[in-house]
């Protein structure tokens, strides 16, 4: 009787071990679902949209080049179809090599209007925000300069689209920045490239050293040691964010509630994770986003992308310019 | 059977010890900051007699305030008077306020160093004192929470009440 008691008994407790950890497991996929949802949600004012997209039409040659764009995506289209149709056919060398050629042109077209649209548009929408930013396509933040911050290990670095300016009399920079680390197979077979950081990197210089380390970082990106962790007295910060420092005074001083305020308003805003570190006489912010000032297929998909880049440069600036004047005043 | 029990027990067991070190680390965070509070106001304090000294020459018409803070740091030195330091701290912050009405202190290099020893002084006691609160509200959380208020009881550990903090940040501006 025992013996049928216990086997029962057995039998009920493992069938609710199972189902609490399926329960675990669907609210596990639930969190990384809504998570993910949260990661990249990009928040752009609509009137901000409507002005540069205002600016992309304005400029004649962009305007063409985009309807040429999408009439070129239709035709390979329809021609990807007939060459499926028609492949037991002769005409399908036919067909093939005018599809290639019409990618080419797509590509150049592409190619013409990315110009037009870094080299002329991206300069006059900077200049709406702020004039004293200056923009270059073709050059980056340097590797010195990204290698300092000692943020990950990497052995392939690229880096884009700079802007550079001032705040508060101290240079600033934001690139997109691109990094790769080379990792072994199993039992050196052979490697991979793996991508290790895509985003934008923004750079401040100090005028003084605080000669310690903060670091913030999203707790949805990755953990620090934690040895260092430090506990805002923020309780909504906290939960977002972790932060880590060798000096505990100098973090309370220097993250101030109207900064952690700011940085909380830069995620509603902008709604991708990001990290900052103060780093001696540097000050880093890095994105976890796609490429700034990527043209898009339309005007409107290009405004958007604008405006969304341009938010990101105004909330970094707004928080750097807080960070800066307290760091002045603060006697290290 | 049995080994599901066991299980559980050493769960309780690794959670009995975690929450009773969790309490045993935050009371010492606390009395490390509260120390670290009283080393920078003990730092403040030793910097008055150089302070009073330095303004002596300039503020003839607030003898009766440099002598007050003179004569409550002695006592508050000797006896070790309460009083005396709250006291010493209101006179402290009339000086302060003081100083604006003379922007001929901006010329002399010592106060102007003093300023800067005092400014970083009273951000860093602003600091410490955020890291304070923020550990006595960790430590008093817990005490509040189920199920580690059991724990509490058990040890007897209660609740930490919060310090009487100067409401108003001292602001040192000549």
């Amino acid at each position: 009787m025992s013996d049928i008691f216990s086997l029962v008994l057995n039998f009920i407790v493992n069938i609710f071990i199972e189902i609490i950890a399926i329960f675990i497991m669907i609210f596990s996929a639930i969190k990384n679902l809504i998570a993910s949802k949260k990661v990249g949600k990009v928040n752009v004012d609509i009137n901000q949209k409507i002005k540069y997209k205002k600016i992309i039409n304005d400029n004649k040659k962009l305007k063409i080049l985009f309807i040429v764009n999408i009439i070129l995506l239709i035709i390979i289209i329809f021609l990807l179809v007939l060459f499926i149709l028609k492949i037991q056919t002769e005409e399908r060398f036919l067909i093939f090599t005018i599809l290639i050629i019409m990618t080419i042109v797509c590509a150049i077209n592409y190619y013409v209007s990315n110009k037009i649209f870094k080299e002329e548009i991206i300069i006059k929408a900077l200049n709406e925000i702020s004039p004293d930013l200056v923009y270059n396509h073709n050059k980056g933040i340097s590797e010195a300069d990204y290698r300092f911050a000692d943020f990950e290990k990497y052995d392939r670095f690229k880096s884009e689209d700079l802007i550079s300016g001032n705040i508060l009399n101290n240079s600033f920079i934001i690139s997109d920045v691109l990094t790769y680390n080379t990792e072994n197979v199993y039992k050196h077979r052979g490697h991979y490239r793996k991508k290790v950081f895509s985003g934008a990197v923004a750079k401040v210089n100090l005028k003084k050293d605080i000669q310690s380390f903060i670091y913030i970082i999203n707790n949805k990106l990755r953990l620090f040691d934690s040895k260092y962790k430090i506990i805002i007295d923020n309780e909504s910060f906290n939960k977002k964010y972790n932060v880590y420092s060798d000096n505990e005074i100098l973090t309370m001083r220097i993250l101030t509630p109207a900064v952690t305020s700011l940085i909380l308003d830069m995620e509603t805003k902008t709604g991708v994770p990001f990290e900052l570190k103060i780093y001696k006489n540097v000050i880093y912010f890095r994105f976890y986003t796609k490429n700034l000032f990527q043209l898009g297929l339309t005007a409107n998909s290009s405004a958007k992308n604008l405006a969304y880049s341009l938010e990101i440069i105004n909330c970094i600036q707004a928080i750097m310019k807080e960070l800066l004047q307290i760091i002045s005043d603060v006697e290290v | 059977m049995w080994y599901i029990l066991i299980i559980i027990l050493i769960i309780v067991i690794i959670w009995f010890v975690y929450v009773l070190n969790r309490f045993i680390y935050l009371k010492k965070r606390i009395e490390r900051s509260k120390s670290v509070i009283d080393v920078f106001l003990k730092e403040r304090f030793d910097l008055i007699p150089n302070l009073v000294e330095s303004c002596k020459g300039y503020l003839n018409y607030e003898k009766e305030t440099l002598s007050k803070i003179v004569e409550l740091r002695t006592d508050f030195a000797k006896n070790n008077n309460q009083k005396s330091g709250e006291k010493l701290n209101k006179y402290y912050k009339e000086l302060i306020g003081i100083f604006e009405n003379y922007p001929e202190l901006k010329a002399n290099e010592t106060i102007l160093n003093l300023q800067k020893q005092l400014e970083k002084l009273e951000s860093e006691i602003a600091a410490a004192r955020r890291i304070y609160v923020n550990d006595i509200t960790s430590y008093n959380t817990l005490v509040r929470k189920i199920p580690s208020n059991l724990v509490a009881k058990i040890f007897k550990y209660q609740e930490i009440n919060y310090p009487i903090l100067e409401t108003e940040e001292i602001k040192i501006k000549f």
